[in-house]
């Protein structure tokens, strides 16, 4: 009885002790803790300069805020479609046949068909909301020019909540999208209209010529 | 006389916001003195209706949102949810063995960092706050792994229903092979530093037995009917993806320190689980062929109609998706049955009387994740 009282508190000491070793060997071993602001953990190679332990820094594929290359779009609304929460809101209105092009000029592929993109719709309103952004990537996957991208932009703080949503629209493009597209369809009405006088006077010819004929 | 002494028993909340509940679980105890009367769990708290916003949304477009019904193990979410869904397609034949490979080594490696924080939350539960701090250590390993082949650290969208988003590189699979011969003795140094501690076995040991028939009455599954020394698991009962190709063993409760299906017994089987995963990817390294990692899949799928129940084993016992399809671009309905809900179920029975500090003990090797319970 006596003898498993004291054999009780030896083994609550040489645990305690076993234990211990464990944590004091620790102090010795290389620190994992990043100190993120003074870090700059954006990649693998700036999160060496200052940071000595195993973690690595962001991958090139990091899933941030999403970024929109307007020249790229072809305002097709599919990432519109895709994301499950809606956090995307697309506008467009009608524009002249144009190829996009990447930064060297070379025309963009559709990544899905390998042919050639064409732009026919300008882009009027195109707003991310990234305080619904669920940073998912699969609008990116579903995009077949590669202009809506995620970017490796983390810190999402802002002022107030209109600053939450991202406009990659101003109101200057828009106004120059909007006046295009009434040009545009002004002058499909005006050819319309004169294609229906012309067929007006056709008309009119045969029926003069069958009178004639009479 | 027994009237006239009669004492009233004292009603007291424990939670929402109970540091041991990990996350917002309520319960309502009955005490007498510090022994539990009663105890009733109280639900609900993180509830957000997935399983009704999958029928306004895409086959496809559901899948991140699966990451948040077990953030802890998003990945094994993932792959139920997509699994169930080539099933019911009748693709489950066409994925590519890469990609089921693929599948395999990173829902092991999220059972390993989901296994580590649900031992390092049972011991922080106990009052051993150092483990807990080992093992997220080691846990931000296996994130930096999965942010490398995904872009995203805890919600990963990575399986898709079809294969995998992405391939995985070279460096990727000789990193993970080095992240496991770094963390396989640490698992042992992590025993030696709490699990053979004798004053956190007398803690854990004979504390709410669950014989095994109670273990099967109240559904448990997973870690925690093993601990009960019941021998079933999916992955080898009803395998599914490449398990049948790997050799491992099935860890179960033998009473260990005490009697079977004691505390101790359940948290014992999730270190040893580790060890099996550990075992499972090292062998899926090896195996791994080159190939594809996704078969073609429509942008747009419509699954025939009819119904499936597809199951996986999740670290938190096996997670169940009952899907019906009408042929539409979105489920008509979905279930989904988790592991921590039979867990949680289990607690009024095993928490009568016994001491509130020990109903602590309880959760905490139980392993309830409270959004995998509430969805």
């Amino acid at each position: 009885m006596m003898g498993a009282y004291f054999q009780n508190i030896k083994n609550g000491f040489t645990t305690v002790f076993e234990g211990m070793s464990i944590t004091f060997a620790t102090m010795f071993v290389r620190k994992e803790t990043v100190q993120y602001p003074e870090v700059d953990i954006t990649s693998n190679k700036t999160i060496a300069e200052k940071y000595k332990g195993s973690l690595m820094g962001m991958p090139d594929n990091y899933r941030g805020v999403l970024i929109l290359e307007n020249g790229l779009c072809t305002a097709c609304q599919i990432c519109q479609r895709t994301c499950p929460i809606d956090c995307i809101a697309i506008e467009n209105a009608k524009c002249d046949k144009t190829k996009p092009t990447d930064k060297d000029g070379k025309p963009v592929l559709n990544r899905f068909t390998q042919k050639e993109a064409i732009k026919t719709r300008a882009l009027t309103r195109f707003d991310i909301n990234i305080a619904k952004c669920m940073f998912c990537g699969l609008c990116e996957a579903a995009c077949p020019t590669g202009a809506i991208h995620h970017t490796k932009q983390f810190e999402m703080n802002r002022e107030c909540q209109e600053d939450l949503v991202l406009r990659f629209v101003s109101d200057g493009e828009k106004e120059i999208a909007v006046k295009r597209a009434e040009e545009i369809e002004a002058e499909a009405e005006a050819k319309k209209a004169a294609k229906a006088e012309k067929e007006k006077e056709a008309k009119e010819k045969e029926e003069q010529e069958k009178g004639a004929e009479e | 006389m027994t009237s006239a002494l009669k004492t009233e028993y004292l009603t007291i909340n424990m939670g929402p916001q109970h540091p041991s509940t990990h996350g917002v679980i309520r319960f309502i105890l009955k005490t007498d003195g510090e022994i539990i009367h009663e105890c009733d769990p109280d639900v609900g708290y993180l509830h957000r209706g997935i399983e009704k916003l999958a029928e306004s949304i895409t086959w496809q477009g559901f899948v991140p949102y699966t990451d948040r019904v077990d953030y802890v193990c998003a990945m094994n979410s993932n792959l139920a949810y997509c699994m169930a869904v080539e099933k019911l397609m009748g693709m489950d034949s066409e994925i590519p063995k890469r990609a089921e490979y693929i599948r395999v080594i990173v829902s092991e490696m999220n059972r390993i960092s989901s296994h580590a924080v649900a031992i390092g939350a049972a011991d922080m539960d106990m009052g051993a706050f150092t483990p807990f701090i080992h093992f997220l250590r080691e846990r931000e390993h296996i994130n930096d792994l999965f942010e490398m082949i995904c872009g995203a650290r805890l919600t990963y969208n990575y399986i898709c229903i079809g294969g995998v988003n992405a391939d995985v590189s070279p460096t990727f699979l000789s990193k993970t092979a080095e992240f496991l011969d770094h963390f396989e003795p640490i698992v042992e140094q992590i025993n030696r530093l709490i699990s053979y501690n004798q004053i956190f076995i007398k803690r854990f040991a004979d504390v709410a037995i669950v014989p095994p028939k109670m273990a099967i009455d109240y559904n448990l599954v997973g870690p925690n009917l093993r601990g009960s020394g019941v021998k079933f698991d999916i992955r080898k009962d009803k395998p599914y993806s490449i398990y049948p190709e790997v050799d491992f063993n099935v860890p179960i409760g033998t009473g260990r320190a005490g009697t079977l299906g004691d505390c101790y017994d359940r948290y014992m089987v999730r270190v040893e689980e580790i060890n099996e995963s550990i075992k499972i990817i090292r062998q899926c390294l090896k195996q791994i062929p080159d190939g594809e990692t996704k078969a073609i899949v429509k942008s747009s799928i419509k699954p025939p109609k009819g119904h499936i129940y597809f199951r996986t084993e999740t670290p938190r016992g096996d997670t169940g998706y009952f899907i019906v399809s009408d042929g539409k671009t979105s489920p008509a309905r979905l279930k989904i049955r988790t592991g921590s809900f039979t867990g949680m179920s289990i607690i009024p029975e095993i928490a009568r009387g016994v001491f509130i500090a020990d109903l602590v003990a309880i959760i905490g090797s139980l392993d309830v994740v409270a959004p995998e319970l509430d969805r």
